[in-house]
């Protein structure tokens, strides 16, 4: 045979081979160029969705309440599907249809959380419930709480509700007694300057993490004027989420409900609620009750609860970390310590067990052939969902042309006061600046200190900008400016920790004291003030 | 005489249908596959920044060693847009609603973050940052070779494997 012979032989078994190789990684590239917009439309829907959450929550002084809350998620639900429309038109799918591809759409709480997903119990024109449905609705299933049942011989059997910071809520018998408590759990310091809570019993000065905490009385934000064009600072005080503000002018205490100013109390016609307000507000000891109410709430548990551990959740074998020892073993504070090991896997055991039934199920609902499972979740997003209050999303069984797209994504809201944190409390200083508290002006030996003075620590929402619900003008609560090397660029920031719990306990020494003061009472005052929902109810007595 | 030239040259295209046609097939296959991996290690890249608000030092040499073991060298530009709020918070007094001025970006680019990584270990950015990463091939791939060969018409600066990926970070680093 001649060798041309051979080539052209050889060619033509090399070619269809060629061809189909091209072809074939042609296919692959396209499908990866597909999963991609698939990507980016989802997190760009989930993001619509946070964003809905976001502004609804932001300029809502009624969020917290239950009812208004399921409201505003409902809408954001709304706005996830309205956004996902937008960006699946191209490719054909309507909203309806694209229902068939989200399995569960996730809203993590500070408590619990909710899944919206499909259910057939749905509820008839007359009220009646009809389990036996055929049709389907899609909505919220019931709230799931972050919550880990114990049982320890014949006398314990209780409940613990988690959350994502150091709140806890305890029900059910505890030694035989049926208990039903709630509070923030710190470590309890057995002197003023180690880490933790310290009641100086002598003087009854609070110290935490030895930084004596103070009383405020001269705590402010400002408000747009009914005008619309005039910002005036009132005093106030933040009580279950609610801002208590002090008009001194026309002697009356008011907060603000949709945009408007709802009278508390007037001095003219209640002297005397007026009175209990005023000095409220001029002598705030949120952030000493705070830690005074942790103190006594962890020596309660500590003295009854220190016996238990992992081995005593029900059921445990779902429980990732069975080794850890005493979950209420007197250290608390510490990103790494026993309670909050524990406390993020019962966080995403609750998450993962009930999310993965709702998804399995959805096969039932779908009428697609995709066989709908929950998909592994990264541990940077798990991460975030132990810590922030986020939003899951779930988009299956797309089909791209060879595969079928199975994608999730998680979003963190940040703007959010039910989650208070060591790194949503900025400190304010002379300059008109806020600083993140790693930040090394805020150093002794800096020569920034030397200049400048501490003025207070403030909560980071109240550097946003706002719009007022009356006028419709936009106003800042705080009129300061994020520092640029700490806000902004983050490059004055220490970045040898790894939190700011360490850098706080391990820079204590470093840190300019008033800095320190202003930090842990505006995080105990914060964390006092925010929204409790069966749970602490500060009562104007205590001031 | 004749027979033999056409012998020689009928060699000549044997050898290029034989070997080289496939080789170049096969190089040009390999680009591709090298091109989808590029592509998927920089979105991971940008989807764990925009995760987490963290760029740490492990986090980018482990990328560039990932590309890289695809055989080529590449170039990786990285530009974070720093969001900067405070126009939009500036007012003209006090007492006042007006807002001046609207958010603004300001960027850094691969060498300082590279000086930043290495110096401190990570690059921490906030919500509302935007980063962006693109990564081309500097050396030659071997199709790129090969073709250079054939056509002559490469330049230096000409790259085949091209990968970018961007996202607006949603959470505040830590």
């Amino acid at each position: 045979m001649k060798i041309q012979t051979l080539a052209i032989i050889f060619v033509l078994i090399i070619m269809p081979i060629s061809v189909v190789l091209g072809e074939y990684s042609a296919m692959q590239r396209k499908i990866f160029a597909i999963e991609q917009t698939y990507d980016s439309s989802l997190i760009t829907s989930t993001d619509d969705a946070l964003k809905a959450f976001q502004i609804n929550t932001f300029n809502d002084t009624t969020t917290g309440i239950t009812d208004r809350k399921m409201n505003i998620i409902e809408a954001s639900a709304n706005a996830f599907f309205n956004s996902m429309e937008q960006c699946f038109s191209m490719q054909g799918y309507s909203k309806e249809d694209l229902h068939s591809y989200v399995p569960a759409l996730v809203y993590t709480m500070y408590d619990g959380y909710y899944i919206y997903s499909p259910y057939q119990n749905i509820t008839e024109q007359n009220g009646t419930i009809n389990l036996g449905s055929t049709g389907k609705d899609y909505g919220f299933k019931p709230y799931v709480y972050y919550s880990c049942r114990y049982t320890s011989g014949a006398n314990n059997d209780f409940v613990i509700t988690y959350t994502l910071d150091n709140y806890i809520t305890i029900q059910g018998f505890v030694k035989g007694a049926m208990v039903d408590k709630a509070g923030y759990l710190l470590t309890r310091a057995n002197a003023k300057d180690k880490l933790g809570v310290f009641i100086d019993s002598a003087t009854n000065q609070v110290y935490y993490n030895g930084v004596p905490i103070e009383k405020e009385s001269n705590l402010t934000e400002n408000l747009v004027e009914s005008d619309g064009t005039t910002i005036k600072q009132y005093k106030y005080i933040k009580l279950n989420g609610t801002k208590y503000y002090l008009d001194e002018g026309q002697e009356k205490i008011f907060y603000i409900l949709g945009g408007d100013r709802v009278e508390q109390a007037i001095k003219a016609k209640d002297e005397e609620t007026y009175a209990m307000y005023k000095n409220a507000i001029e002598n705030n000891i949120s952030a000493i009750d705070y830690y005074k109410k942790a103190y006594e709430f962890t020596l309660w548990v500590d003295n009854n609860l220190s016996s238990i551990t992992v081995n005593n959740a029900v059921p445990i074998n779902n429980l990732q970390d069975k080794n850890i020892g005493n979950i209420f073993d007197g250290n608390y504070d510490s990103p790494g310590s026993n309670f909050n090991t524990h406390r993020k896997d019962v966080i995403r055991y609750a998450i993962e067990s009930n999310l993965s039934i709702a998804i399995a199920n959805f096969n039932n609902y779908s009428g697609s052939t995709t066989d709908f499972q929950m998909p592994v979740l990264k541990e940077t997003d798990w991460d975030m969902l132990q810590n922030e209050i986020s939003i899951i999303s779930f988009l299956q069984g797309l089909n791209m042309g060879g595969k079928i797209y199975n994608g999730y994504t998680v979003v963190a809201n940040a703007k959010t006061e039910e989650v208070i944190n060591e790194g949503k409390i900025y400190i304010a200083t002379s300059d008109g600046y806020y600083h993140k508290i790693n930040d090394k002006h805020l150093l002794k030996n800096s020569d920034y200190m030397k200049t400048y003075t501490v003025k207070d620590g403030v909560l980071d929402l109240d550097f946003e900008i706002r719009t007022d619900g009356a006028t419709n003008q936009k106003y800042r609560n705080r009129t300061e400016l994020g520092c640029y090397t700490s806000i902004v660029e983050q490059s004055n920031v220490d970045s040898t920790c790894d939190s700011i719990y360490e850098y706080l306990t391990k820079h204590k020494n470093d840190i300019y004291e008033n800095a320190l003061i202003k930090y842990y009472t505006a995080l105990g005052r914060e964390k006092w003030g925010r929204r409790f929902n069966s749970l602490i109810l500060t009562s104007l007595d205590e001031f | 005489m004749n027979d033999t030239f056409i012998v020689i040259i009928a060699i000549g295209i044997a050898g290029i249908l034989m070997f080289i046609f496939p080789l170049m097939t096969i190089a040009d296959r390999n680009d591709d596959i090298t091109q989808l991996t590029v592509q998927t290690d920089t979105n991971e890249l940008v989807d764990g920044i925009r995760r987490t608000g963290t760029l740490t030092y492990d986090e980018y040499n482990s990328f560039v060693s990932s590309i890289s073991a695809t055989g080529n060298a590449y170039d990786v530009e990285i530009q974070f847009q720093i969001l900067d709020e405070n126009p939009s918070k500036k007012t003209s007094s006090a007492t006042n609603v007006v807002i001046i001025g609207e958010n603004v970006y300001y960027s850094v680019y691969t060498t300082q973050i590279e000086e930043e990584l290495n110096n401190k270990g990570k690059y921490v950015l906030k919500e509302g940052d935007i980063v962006s990463v693109r990564v081309k091939n500097r050396s030659k791939t071997f199709a790129q070779t090969l073709r250079g060969v054939w056509y002559s018409v490469m330049g230096d600066d000409t790259y085949i494997i091209f990968a970018s990926a961007a996202g607006t970070v949603s959470v505040n680093g830590k």
